[in-house]
């Protein structure tokens, strides 16, 4: 106890050193947990929009078919999975799609591209398709020579919506398909290949076309918790049976996933060298207050104080400062971090740079605003490591302390 | 058996060089519980070397220190801070007060290590304040005492606790004479009343012949030891 | 003067080296963020560096040439005409290390199961090798198209999207010059990876001839030039504009092209002015902190000196000499470090082939080189000099206020 108050007391009557200690210590506290919690958002962001956009969160495909996309290994008994699907409690929606390719026609040109047959209903709920429309109508599970065209592809077809165009392609059963199609409406995602590339049509008209009635080549499916994906994916790899191949996200963009790790390690480098800095401030105030005291502590070794109640006693400081620096820098962060969690912050510009325009050229998707991702147990953590930071920082005064005598401390001036 | 017995004690510095010095030469001495002792000499005769040795804040180079069955020059580090505790007060020229704690907290420092309740820390602080005139000032911090009011506090520090043995390395040296007399008078009351050992050095004649056994060292060795009438 | 400059300095080494400890925490601040720093930025910028090296090696080159309507329309309608006449311009203009001629255009590729958007270019196999070493980023298979010009070179994400391999066929479509659409079998012969996004992820490289017989033209869409000087690109390109002065024909410089590429670096510069301002501006606080203390533990030592007829600029001096040997070897030390660290990794490359997918989708290879630039070192100088003089104020300001010559009396 009496340790204790000599700490308080000393941290009191310097204390322009111990609050330029605690505001470094909270500000790189807040500066962590900040930067973590922006990277993590922004992460958790850009798989939600590139998973939304189009691809999924999770897929179930013919077992064969990654390696050998062709009619051979589709899922052939779509009903059957769907029925599966509609009892499991950890799925929030599913859609069946039938990928294929057709050359597409006008007066003009002839364009090849894809023609992806979609169930527009359940769609809607498992990639932002229906959102992406920028004229024109949605598809709806009554159109029949419908088609939902990119607005890049349309470009290339020089068509618009109400406009006709043919397309042929290969149907279900290899025999030849074609027929006539009006454009219903026109959308665009922030994925300039798959505008470009990308077209649409109800699925019960396409089966009917191509002969692939209760066939699809992908069923999409949204989980009711995306952070549980790992663990739904593996129960869904029961249930369906081993014909099926589950996949998530996870690997669907695998590299998304990887381009975002060596983003992290980016951002872990520029954090570490700011530490680096901030370390050492608050180490060399810390020598220095123990500096300005050796002979004291001399004094107190004198009479009884063994060293390892003087390291107590410099332990206890740094742990007070800190405490304080972290605790300030952490709710404050942890305010912040809740705060945008709500509000996103706007990076429309980067100085004068567009940053959605940055990114598409990597075919990525950026959103401008980004929200930070609110994860309390995590924020401890980060706390906790820059206690351990701070008390790290005494280490080396102690060092410099064990090299004095008792005397030798009480003659240092 | 002797409460103190110092053995053929040795100390050198600079080992080696040409700087090397003797400051203790081989002291041999005897000392009784209650004593009361004056150790004499010009500077740089060992009277500090020999003080700090025997408070186990330095070693010898040779030789041994036993206090009570305990040879102290053969303890770690660790142990020394703890016998210190236990049997040592100590009282150093420069007052040498813990500046962020009170009079009353110095005072009770020790005993609060020591692992006393409060309060029978609370109430031998008072009885020792009271004793040497410092009660007025136990909530004051040093640097708001004069320098008697503090080396008075400092003394109550090294007593407070009862050790067996104070050790009081010039005492008297940053005080006035009307001051330092007043100290040792009052160091001469704790010895008879407290029946605690006390031995201190000084060069001031005016204080030596307060002590009733006086020992002169000259370049590390005694030259005299008496007993005062 | 000089004599007394040198007294001063001794006085400051002096100290210094009584107070090693203070003074060795405080370079080894400065030379580890200064390592952080340089490397921070010699290899940031090294990473966009390639990213545009990349793209301008095996793609546009530094300059593109194409009818003005292509970039636009990316139709093959609107193909250079006279080919030649432009490369007799470029075979005498000063400044230009090479040329290829190219067409190519959007089209599809499929496998018997799959099939994607695709750029399909026409390239002439030889000139390629001599003009961007094409042929050293075949990863499998072998640089070239086949006995009779049937085969094609596929970039790997292309090829590992398509799931097809080496001696497998493809069958390619694009539109003709009629906008008839034609079609190609072509055997893959080989498989590239040139980290240029563009090639990895779109490209199929076939014969120029074969593509030019496919789609009845006989020019080129593009001509892409490098030069020996990259930053030249502004210059060469007006001449060579004045001299082809044809206004069918657009000559661009490889910043107009990828726009991005320069916001990229512009992003990249702020960020690290920014850190760099964060960085010195926290040092200078730990050297406040250390010239703080070792002047208030002096200011009698001062008080001596100024009764004595020192002045007090040279007092001033003495502490900003001091503070100023500190971190300057701290500079030194750092600089040394992390200078050596980067023309370390500018020669080698830092490795980092476990990351290489995900490099590769920046357009980056997986060795990352490093660049080196003066200006690094002198803004780091600049820095650090400054934050040892913003430091140094304060404690002389509360040293002049404290009166020395006074506090001599005061302690004694």
């Amino acid at each position: 106890m009496i340790l204790l108050k000599m700490a308080f007391r000393e941290l009191l009557i310097h204390k322009k050193r111990s609050v330029i200690t605690v505001l470094l210590c909270a500000f790189s506290t807040a500066l962590f947990i900040f930067v973590n919690a922006l990277n993590d958002g922004s992460h958790k962001q850009l798989i939600r929009s590139s998973a939304e956009t189009y691809p999924g969160y999770m897929q179930l495909t013919g077992r064969a078919f990654e390696d050998n996309p062709n009619y051979d290994n589709l899922i052939f008994d779509t009903p059957r999975i769907q029925n599966i699907l509609k009892d499991q409690k950890w799925i929030s929606a599913f859609s069946a799609r039938f990928e294929s390719y057709a050359l597409y026609a006008t007066d003009e040109q002839s364009i090849g591209g894809m023609f992806t047959a979609i169930e527009p209903e359940s769609e809607a709920e498992v990639s932002r398709l229906k959102r992406s429309l920028v004229s024109g109508e949605y598809l709806s599970s009554k159109d029949t020579n419908a088609l939902y065209l990119g607005v890049e592809f349309a470009k290339r077809l020089k068509v618009k919506v109400g406009d006709a165009l043919s397309f042929i392609s290969t149907g279900a059963d290899y025999s030849f398909a074609a027929d006539h199609l009006i454009v219903k409406g026109l959308f665009k995602t922030k994925l300039y290949e798959f505008d470009n590339s990308a077209a649409f049509v109800n699925k019960s008209y396409f089966d009917e076309v191509m002969h692939s009635t209760d066939s699809a080549t992908h069923i999409i499916i949204t989980p009711a918790e995306i952070s549980q994906i790992d663990a739904v994916t593996q129960r869904l790899q029961k249930v369906v049976g081993g014909e099926i191949e589950v996949k998530n996200y996870k690997m669907i963009l695998e590299d998304l996933v990887l381009a975002m790790k060596v983003d992290q390690i980016f951002s872990y480098i520029t954090l570490a060298i700011f530490f680096v800095v901030i370390f050492f401030v608050v180490a060399i105030f810390a020598f220095l207050s123990v500096y300005a005291r050796i002979r004291q502590i001399g004094v107190l070794r004198a009479i009884g104080t063994t060293p390892g109640q003087v390291m107590q006693l410099l332990l206890l400081e740094a742990l007070i400062l800190g405490i304080i620096g972290v605790g300030i820098g952490g709710a404050a962060s942890a305010h912040a971090t809740h705060y945008y969690e709500e509000h996103p912050i706007s990076f429309g510009f980067w100085g004068d740079v567009e940053i959605e325009e940055y990114y598409k050229q990597y075919n990525m998707v950026a959103e401008v605003t980004i929200p930070t991702q609110y994860n309390p147990p995590k924020i401890a953590v980060e706390m906790l490591i820059m206690l351990m930071l701070n008390l790290a920082s005494v280490l080396y005064p102690m060092i410099i302390l064990r090299r004095f005598t008792p005397i030798e401390a009480m003659r240092h001036v | 058996m002797k409460f103190l017995t110092v053995r053929n004690l040795k100390k050198v510095f600079h080992k080696g060089s040409e700087s090397q010095t003797n400051a203790l030469d081989g002291i041999d001495l005897e000392i009784n519980k209650e004593e009361f002792i004056v150790i004499s000499g010009p500077s740089g005769s060992g009277k500090t070397t020999l003080l700090n040795i025997i408070g186990g804040l330095d070693s010898p180079s040779e030789g041994g220190v036993d206090l009570e069955g305990t040879l102290i020059t053969e303890l770690s580090e660790n142990d020394l801070a703890l016998f210190r505790r236990k049997n040592i007060g100590f009282v150093f020229q420069a007052y040498n007060l813990i500046p962020v704690l009170t009079a009353k907290e110095n005072i009770s420092y020790v005993m609060r290590l020591l692992g006393c309740p409060k309060s029978v820390y609370d109430a031998r602080t008072l009885e020792v304040a009271r004793e040497l005139d410092i009660d007025r000032y136990l909530d004051k911090f040093p640097d708001h005492l004069s320098g008697g009011q503090q080396q008075r506090i400092a003394v109550a520090r090294a007593v407070a606790s009862k050790p067996k043995l104070i050790l009081a390395d010039e005492p008297t040296a940053n005080l006035d004479s009307k001051n330092a007399e007043k100290l040792m008078e009052l160091m001469r009351r704790l010895n008879e009343e407290e029946k605690v050992t006390i031995i201190f050095s000084s060069h001031d004649p005016l204080v030596i012949k307060q002590a009733r056994r006086s020992i002169v060292l000259r370049d590390g060795k005694i030259i005299e030891d008496v007993v005062c009438p | 003067m000089f004599r007394d400059s040198a007294l001063y300095l001794k006085m400051a080494l002096l100290h210094i080296v009584r107070h090693k400890s203070r003074a060795v925490l405080i370079s080894l601040m400065i030379a580890l963020s200064l390592v952080g720093l340089l490397l921070m930025e010699g290899m940031y910028e090294g990473m966009m560096a390639q990213v545009t090296q990349n793209m301008i090696k095996t793609g546009s080159g530094t300059l593109l040439i194409q009818h003005k309507e292509f970039r636009a329309e990316n139709n093959i309608k609107f193909q250079i005409i006279e080919p030649q006449k432009i490369a007799s311009v470029l075979d005498i203009q000063e400044g230009v290390r090479s040329y290829v001629m190219r067409v190519s255009q959007h089209g599809l590729i499929a496998t018997a199961g799959y099939s994607r958007g695709a750029d399909i270019i026409g390239i002439d196999l030889l000139r390629e090798a001599s003009h961007a070493h094409l042929d050293q980023f075949i990863i499998k298979g072998n640089y070239s198209l086949g006995k009779r010009q049937e085969g094609a070179i596929i970039g790997y994400r292309l090829a590992r999207k398509l799931k097809t391999d080496v001696g497998k066929k493809v069958v390619i479509t694009m539109q003709d010059r009629d906008n008839e659409v034609v079609s190609a079998a072509l055997k893959i012969e080989g498989i590239i990876k040139t980290n240029n996004m563009a090639i990895d992820g779109n490209g199929v490289l076939a014969d120029i001839g074969k593509l030019r017989a496919l789609t009845g033209m006989q020019g080129a869409t593009e001509i892409a030039v490098l030069l020996e000087d990259q930053d030249a690109d502004m210059k060469v390109k007006q001449q060579i504009d004045a001299q082809l002065n044809d206004r069918n024909i657009a000559v661009y410089s490889y910043k107009e092209l990828y726009p991005s590429l320069h916001e990229g670096e512009v992003m990249m510069q702020t960020y690290n002015y920014i850190s760099a301002a964060f960085i010195f501006t926290v040092a200078s606080l730990g050297i406040f902190g250390v010239v703080l203390v070792s002047v208030l533990e002096r200011v009698r030592e001062f008080g001596i000196m100024m009764a004595i007829g020192t002045q007090f600029r040279d007092i001033v001096r003495l502490i900003v000499f001091e503070s100023m040997i500190i971190t300057m070897s701290g500079y030194i030390a750092g600089a040394l470090i992390g200078g050596g660290l980067l023309w370390y990794f500018k020669e080698y490359g830092l490795d980092l082939s476990g990351f290489s997918d995900a490099f590769a989708i920046f357009g980056m290879d997986s060795s990352i080189h490093a660049i080196l630039k003066t200006e690094y070192f002198i803004s780091a100088f600049l820095g650090v000099f400054l934050s040892t003089l913003l430091a140094t104020a304060i404690p002389i300001h509360t040293l002049k206020r404290r009166n020395p010559i006074q506090s001599i009396n005061e302690q004694a």
